[in-house]
């Protein structure tokens, strides 16, 4: 490739002519190719079936165990419902803030019934950024189902504790009866239950704070007995989740109130 | 404008300054009005080519882009996106029209209009057949080269008063570029001339006509190993007065943002963007009229203007074709090469264009003198 | 060679009787901001020049335009939550900086992954180099001032997007390697298109090569321009295309092999200075040039040896559901297309990093722009800063 003089000259014209015409062939040829991009309103591009788009979410299967919410790097699902006995959860939002979303799918992983996905749809212009705030919940508050399964729980727990009263009542005779029967006290035995209930009442007092923030959750009126039995649940897990829980908390508390 | 012509005449007149020059020359008689009416006939007439022709351009432009880099191009507005430009343009039009607090107002918005201006007057020259010609003068050539450099000067005017350093740059450019393609472009002119012993395209259209195929008295073919040369050095010399790719300095998008037009918007930028691609055609019809055969349709003996309305036709479209051939190059050149940095542009102007343009020159005349 | 108005108006006598030459002309460099708004500095960089005439004076890189505090997010989030945020860095090669960061996770937090998941990881961070060569080279084009080679890189790039977008679902941001392991194993038939992809993708590099590379202005535009000596290249800590440009031959998948990089068979290029002076911009270019081709080329064998030694579906390491790492220390580096991406982990035995300092081969890779501008020309100064080849969220991280 070493030239001088004149040949570098010539050689230069050369080459810029040769080259010029390879490329020309190059982009000529491309002419009579097909297209290989898409008419994007009428063709869609194929997604993948593993397309990493919009959220859904199977309600019916959804525990309300907020790992998805506790697994988002962002903080972008949103939680509210309201535990019934019978494990029924009355749904108030499930909501996803696709400002913030990334499409991680670290939201879909953790989930214990696998009922949250990403799915195909993609293209999210919207006119406001709150339009992107998009509830994936297909319905809210309580189903027929529902109440009939709360009626059942409660029933069900009526019945339990009823019998549990009648077992403690006759426990309590028998005891009774034993005790006089002999000298030796049963302390040993009655001391752990007691120790035991108060060890739990912490538990369900901590979330006795933030339990005004579920809205309308007292109006709806279940019996005071209810609400603590329906908390205790939700508390065990605020103590897993620690302090990026009450972030979200209180978020929505703001949001709920800005609404 | 042949058309026009048969229809307010009639009959076709053939010879010498005819066709539209006739009625405006006709209507000049009627005193200062009729001169008046002249002068709005014939701009309209030029404005309506001069802005026509460009909107075909740049929809080829974008269609050629788009079909050589697997793209579909444009394809919504009409037929195969036809229209596509025109929609720009009326786009365009309705645009809000911004100039700048600190630019210099009055020449912001004059250099768009001399711009354009010396283009579209350009077009007037032009010949399309031996009757389709607006002006014709026996100093065409050097009058289409004195409008064509007329642009340096709006470009200029744009760049310093749009008062923003990236327009100053390519105004700068612009005026290195532009007088330095001069001197090629002007030597490749001469050699025409040399060979004709005429400025006046139309003259050179006639001479070239007859021959071995129709194409032998081309002067490519004519005196093939100067013409040659020459034809392919005023084709780059072209490139570089219509600041084509890859000598698109002046506007360069990634080095300059848009060079001397980056704060035009609206209306005035449509304006270079109008003059953009209807100095392609000028430059290209030039080009067919010098060396090309002119209106003279190849392998066809006898198919030179006769006179007939047919012959006429036949010679506006094959003048027409083998100007849009030179277009499709051109746009076909830009979409192919990467852009010359400036002093690449100035060496190749001054160490490659002009001697070998210089050589050719000589040559031809040697040539002439032996022939 | 420097334009602008020094012009010898006229000749004066001093009181010595020598002539001085006098300046008539009174000129002034020109400041202007190269960006951040500017359509070759590849995103938001901002390089204030000062132009006399065309050439430049000086020229001061700024950044920071959207710094996203990426090292501070990551020791509020938990391992595995980090990981989107590792794409973000460098965009186009999303792959390679979910691997860096899995590698230091793994090396600090000892885990084992499944020599499946190993080959995957080579064979998704190969191809991810690339599409990022890819984007470098249509860029690169474009900014030279050739439009047609760019959208030809991302014809293939769309086919290596789509390759991906059925491997994880995502088409950029991938967030597909995880310390420990893979999101998901490949799907059927990939693995056959991927084959498929390569073949095609080894004709179209003759197609780039001839169009772009061999043509006469694209070298006159980028040889013997912004020449880094190899000396240089190592004083401001180059790495990647960069240095390997200026012909120091080092490449963390050589030198230090991380997955099964040692297994496989490739060559790693250097500039030679092929067509000007060794380290000019067209060396860096080629050097990417020929890198395309070795990672295809170890692509083959990955896949080979994927389908020989491993059965699908065994990507499962040794990991635990949540992740903590020890109170420790680690470092892990990888060679990302643009450089050696160096992730530096201080783990507190809880589930979120101490610290995390991420050393970005762009960031790295641009320090050197100051020293390369002066003296150049304003075209010369884009197709410098397109030869570096910077992705301005790894910059600005
Ligand atoms: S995809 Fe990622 S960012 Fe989006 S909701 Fe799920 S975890 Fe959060
Ligand atoms: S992880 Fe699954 S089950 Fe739990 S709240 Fe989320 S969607 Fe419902």
């Amino acid at each position: 490739m070493k030239r001088d003089g004149a040949m570098v000259w010539l050689g230069n014209i050369k080459d810029a002519l040769w080259s010029t015409m390879v490329g020309m062939g190059i982009t000529f040829r491309h002419m009579f190719k097909k297209p290989v991009t898409y008419q994007y309103p009428e063709d869609v591009v194929p997604v993948a079936t593993r397309y990493r788009g919009m959220h859904f979410l199977e309600q019916d299967k959804c525990i309300a165990c907020r790992a998805c919410e506790k697994a988002c790097p962002v903080d972008c699902i949103e939680i509210r419902f309201l535990r019934h006995p019978g494990s029924v959860n009355e749904w108030f939002e499930f909501s996803l803030d696709y400002n913030k979303c990334m499409f991680c799918e670290l939201c879909c992983s953790p989930c214990p019934e696998d009922c949250i996905h990403e799915g195909k749809e993609f293209g999210f212009a919207r006119y406001e950024r709150s339009e992107l705030v998009v509830d994936l919940t297909t319905w809210k508050g309580l189903r027929d189902v529902d109440h009939q399964r709360i009626k059942e729980a409660e029933e069900e727990k009526k019945r339990k504790a009823a019998e549990m009263a009648a077992k403690k009542k006759a426990a309590a005779a028998k005891k009774a009866a034993e005790a006089k029967k002999t000298a030796e006290s049963p302390e040993a035995k009655s001391g752990p239950s007691e120790t035991a209930k108060p060890a739990s009442d912490p538990e369900g007092s901590k979330p006795q704070t933030p339990k005004p923030k579920i809205p309308k959750g007292d109006a709806k009126g279940p019996s005071s007995k209810k609400t603590a039995e329906e908390q205790k649940p939700q508390g065990n897990q605020n103590k897993g989740k620690g302090s990026e829980k009450g972030k979200t908390k209180g978020k929505g508390k703001k949001r709920g109130g800005g609404k | 404008m042949t058309v026009l012509a048969f229809l307010s005449n009639g009959t076709v007149e053939l010879q010498g300054a005819s066709g539209a020059t006739g009625i405006l020359k006709g209507l000049a008689a009627y005193g200062f009005w009729g001169y008046l009416l002249a002068a709005l006939v014939g701009f309209a007439l030029l404005f309506g080519i001069a802005s026509a022709l460009p909107i075909l351009f740049t929809w080829a432009e974008r269609r050629v882009s788009g079909r050589m880099q697997q793209r579909w191009g444009p394809n919504r507005v009409g037929p195969f996106g036809l229209i596509q430009a025109l929609a720009d343009g009326i786009k365009l039009m309705f645009k809000e029209d911004i100039i700048p607090a600190q630019a210099d107002k009055f020449l912001f918005m004059v250099a768009p209009g001399i711009v354009l201006a010396g283009m579209v007057s350009a077009f007037a020259l032009v010949p399309l057949s031996d009757s389709a010609v607006i002006v014709d003068t026996s100093l065409g050539l050097y009058l289409i080269a004195a409008l064509l450099s007329l642009e340096v000067i709006g470009v200029i005017m744009a760049g310093w008063a749009s008062n923003n350093k990236w327009s100053l740059f390519g105004a700068m450019r612009e005026a290195a570029q532009m007088v330095s393609y001069e001197i090629p472009f002007g030597l490749c002119i001469l050699l025409a001339v040399v060979s004709y012993g005429s400025l006046s395209l139309r003259e050179m259209s006639l001479a070239q006509a007859g021959g071995f195929l129709n194409v032998g008295n081309w002067l490519i073919f004519h005196n093939p190993f100067f013409a040659l040369p020459a034809a392919v050095v005023f084709f780059i010399a072209a490139l570089a007065n219509t600041k084509r790719a890859p000598f698109d300095l002046p506007e360069a998008e990634s080095e300059l943002v848009s060079g001397f037009h980056t704060e035009y918007s609206g209306f005035r930028f449509s304006f270079f963007f109008l003059e953009e691609y209807a100095s392609m055609f000028v430059i290209s019809a030039i080009l067919v009229s010098m060396f090309l055969g002119g209106w003279n349709l190849p392998f066809v003996p006898g198919s030179a203007v006769t006179g007939s309305f047919g012959g006429e036709l036949l010679a506006v479209f094959t003048m027409l074709l083998k100007s849009f051939v030179l277009v499709f190059v051109m746009i076909w050149i830009r979409w192919t090469l990467p852009r010359i940095r400036i002093d690449q542009v100035m060496s190749l102007c001054y160490k490659y264009l002009t001697p070998i343009a210089f050589a050719c020159l000589i040559g031809t005349c040697w040539w002439e003198l032996a022939a | 060679m420097t334009t602008g108005g020094r012009i010898q108006e006229h000749q004066e006598h001093s009181a010595s009787g020598e002539r001085e030459f006098v300046l008539d002309v009174r000129t002034q460099d020109m400041e202007i901001n190269m960006g951040p708004q500017h359509p070759s500095t590849h995103g938001v960089l901002k390089v204030v020049i000062r132009a006399d005439g065309e050439i430049l004076t000086k020229a001061t890189p700024h950044m920071g335009y959207i710094h996203r505090c990426a090292e501070k997010i990551a020791e509020n989030v938990n391992y595995d939550q980090f990981v989107p945020y590792t794409d973000r860095y460098d965009y186009l090669a999303a792959m390679n900086n979910n691997l860096g960061y899995a590698l230091v996770v793994e090396k600090a937090a000892d885990l084992e992954v499944a020599p499946r998941a190993t080959w995957i990881r080579m064979i998704v961070a190969e191809l991810n180099r690339i599409g990022s060569h890819l984007i470098a080279f249509g860029t690169y084009g474009m900014d030279i001032g050739a439009f047609t080679p760019f959208l030809y890189g991302f014809r293939e790039r769309e086919w290596m997007m789509s390759l991906f977008e059925k491997l994880c679902g995502a088409r950029l941001t991938y967030s597909f390697v995880f310390p420990g392991g893979l999101a998901n194993d490949v799907p059927p038939g990939w693995f056959d298109e991927l084959k498929r992809f390569c073949d095609v993708f080894e004709k179209k590099w003759v197609e780039y090569d001839k169009l772009l590379t061999r043509n006469k202005i694209f070298i006159e535009r980028t040889k013997n321009v912004g020449v880094i000596p190899a000396g240089m290249a190592l004083d401001y800590g180059l790495t990647g295309p960069c240095l390997r440009g200026s012909g120091v031959r080092y490449d963390l998948r050589e030198s230090q092999p991380y997955l099964f990089y040692d297994q496989v068979s490739f060559d790693v290029p250097v500039g030679i200075g092929e067509m000007g002076t060794q380290g000019d911009c067209w060396d860096r270019y080629y050097v990417r040039m020929i890198e395309m081709l070795q990672s295809v080329r170890i692509l083959r064998q990955c896949i080979e040896r994927c389908e020989k030694d491993t059965t699908p579906g065994e990507i499962k390491g040794n990991r635990k559901k949540t992740l903590r790492v020890p109170v420790t220390e680690a470092y892990a580096g990888v060679e990302n297309p643009r450089g050696e991406l160096g992730h530096y982990l201080v783990g507190d035995g809880s589930d979120h990093p101490y610290r995390l300092k991420v050393r970005g081969p762009s960031f790295c890779n641009l320090s050197v722009l100051q020293e390369l501008l002066p003296g150049t020309m304003i075209a010369d100064a884009v197709a410098i800063i397109g030869s570096i080849d910077i992705v301005l969220g790894e910059v600005d991280r």
